[in-house]
């Protein structure tokens, strides 16, 4: 029968794969493996310690990087029919607090690296009841162990993520137990059970939580945690993976550390970069060049290029070994309706997210009978691939399969007085702003240095947001922008 | 150490040696992507035999500051 919630996909994996590895990863020097059955143990006394401190219900967050135990937590969570929300641990700790306000937190979890984060959420988040350290979970897991039975509806609420919005505040996106156990399993993508994966993105985002921990579940993968996105090279050479998930950023940065060293056979050196046994490289979270795919398979290295969005949970579309055609981002997958309308495409599935969390209006926005608007411009071909031609909203898409909204930059930038008028964009795979300084102000005020204040002011708006929402070029311009008869400046 | 710097970097990015400094900012200057730059600080941790903090990095902006931050760790 098919898995229609997570729980059911968890112990499926622990009743066929038991103790078989399905983590590995470094601890000091020595790597450490957990098995299927350890994952469910764990993930069930996380849940009964939940229940004995009446939290069954509740919205859990996760907050940290890729780990054994984060993976233990969002099961623990999700098992017992609570919320989970993951959110991404590199933003500052007022924006996480903000999150947690918004998606109504009562349980936080966290790990060492952000203990300031929790310090502050217990200053400012008073709907938070439980606050569970990580390093503290061993002990915890341990005094709970224990039988574990509990029914989960699969349309109910199982996860919210959240992901740039194109006004400016990011939206938590509801995914139900169907939602995710479908978009992991409906696919047979003929990988064969015991394949080795290594899991090198950030956890919160839905293509990672997924792909490389759902979809393993389904498949018995064997997880291989890489500890630090500045290890992933070193990593491969310990862990050997077989497949591995990456954006195309990450696929880029390896084609031109290949490129540097021409004088060794293109297979060999591929053996030395990748660990040996790497055969497949999932890309996802942003468009790639099909040229990548092609001088890949130079090195041996097949590149399945596939399509999502968090509203989708998130894959729409996928290229596989049997089944692909260049230039697409593949074939929709199971179950999954496309239509186009104005050259946008909507897709019905099993996997649509149920809306955005308590924002009625943007979900109407997105969200109409049942097809989601994705946003993107494309077409779906006559034997179900789809190519993507552009994007209809405003939203940057970039190749570390961030997105990032120019509105919400541009409102941080405003606020300054000296900032007129400003645009932002993506230029060269960074994010440029261009703006309109306020003359008359600047002469009020004595601003001499136009230029070096602007800078200042973008330093300064730098320094409060992650690296993929830092501004990393500057344009000054000594008109106004051309308007639309809205008044709104004309984009492109 | 700049020159040894300066080879690790232009396996990451093409621009000539000679347009590297010790002021060259990574991403803004050099062309580093994020992935480019964290990929590079991982290999210095080889090259320099030195144990690199995920959490330090996000200060490190130029090239001087990279050979700063790596020789405070040498001294540790």
């Amino acid at each position: 029968m098919a898995v229609q919630t997570l729980r059911e996909l968890l112990v499926r994996a622990a009743d066929t794969y038991g103790e078989g590895d399905a983590f590995r990863y470094k601890e000091k020097k020595n790597i450490v493996t957990r098995s299927y059955l350890d994952l469910k143990r764990d993930s069930e006394a996380f849940s009964r310690m939940l229940a004995k401190k009446g939290m069954e219900g509740t919205h859990v967050a996760i907050v940290g990087s890729t780990s054994y135990l984060w993976v233990v937590s969002y099961f623990g969570a999700v098992n017992g029919g609570n919320v989970a929300v993951p959110l991404d641990a590199s933003l500052p700790k007022e924006a996480l607090c903000r999150l947690l306000e918004r998606a109504e937190v009562s349980v936080f979890v966290y790990d060492a690296g952000k203990k300031e984060t929790a310090e502050l959420a217990k200053e400012k988040c008073p709907s938070i009841k439980e606050f569970i350290a990580m390093e503290e979970l061993p002990r915890i897991l341990e005094e709970n162990q224990g039988e574990y039975e509990k029914e989960v509806t699969p349309d109910s609420l199982c996860t919210i993520m959240f992901t740039s919005g194109t006004t400016g505040e990011s939206k938590g996106v509801m995914l139900t137990h169907r939602n995710l156990a479908d978009n992991a399993t409906c696919l047979d993508m003929k990988i064969p059970p015991r394949t080795v994966t290594m899991s090198v993105l950030p956890i919160h985002h839905a293509y990672c939580l997924s792909m490389d921990i759902l979809k393993a579940l389904d498949l018995g993968s064997i997880i291989c945690i890489n500890d630090s996105i500045m290890r992933v090279v070193k990593n491969m050479k310990i862990f050997q993976p077989e497949m591995m998930l990456m954006v195309p950023m990450m696929i880029e940065t390896i084609y031109n550390k290949l490129q540097d060293t021409p004088l060794i056979p293109k297979k060999l050196l591929a053996k030395e970069v990748f660990g040996g046994k790497l055969k497949t490289i999932c890309s996802g979270g942003a468009y790639l060049d099909p040229d990548m795919v092609t001088k890949f398979a130079e090195y041996g290295i097949t590149i399945l290029q596939g399509y999502g969005m968090t509203e989708c949970s998130p894959v729409i579309s996928t290229n596989l070994y049997w089944d692909s055609k260049e230039a697409s981002v593949g074939k929709l997958m199971p179950g999954c309706q496309a239509k186009i309308v104005d050259n946008e495409i909507w897709v019905k599935s099993p996997s649509v997210m149920m809306g955005y969390y308590k924002m009625p209006e943007e979900t109407a926005e997105v969200l109409e009978d049942g097809w989601l608007k994705t946003g993107d411009l494309g077409y779906v071909d006559e034997d179900q691939f789809v190519f993507l031609t552009g994007r209809k909203k405003n939203l940057i898409i970039l190749k570390n399969g961030e997105n990032v909204s120019p509105e919400e930059i541009e409102n941080q930038l405003s606020k300054e007085r000296l900032v007129k008028e400003v645009l932002v964009r993506e230029a060269e795979g960074s994010i440029e702003a261009e703006i309109f300084p306020d003359e008359e102000y600047a002469g009020r005020k004595r601003i001499r240095k136009i230029e070096e204040k602007i800078q200042e002011i973008v330093d300064n708006y730098n320094k409060q947001v992650p690296m993929y929402k830092q501004v990393h070029k500057l344009k000054l311009r000594d008109t106004e922008f051309e308007k639309t008869p809205s008044k709104k400046i004309k984009r492109f | 150490m700049l020159e040894q710097v300066k080879e690790i970097i232009c396996e990451y990015v093409e621009v000539d040696p000679s347009e590297i400094h010790e002021e060259s900012r990574f991403i803004e200057d050099l062309g580093f992507t994020s992935f480019d730059f964290m990929s590079m600080v991982g290999e210095f941790e080889d090259t320099f035999d030195i144990e690199v903090r995920e959490e330090d990095v996000v200060h490190v902006k130029t090239v001087g500051e990279a050979i700063e931050y790596v020789k405070k760790l040498q001294a540790e």
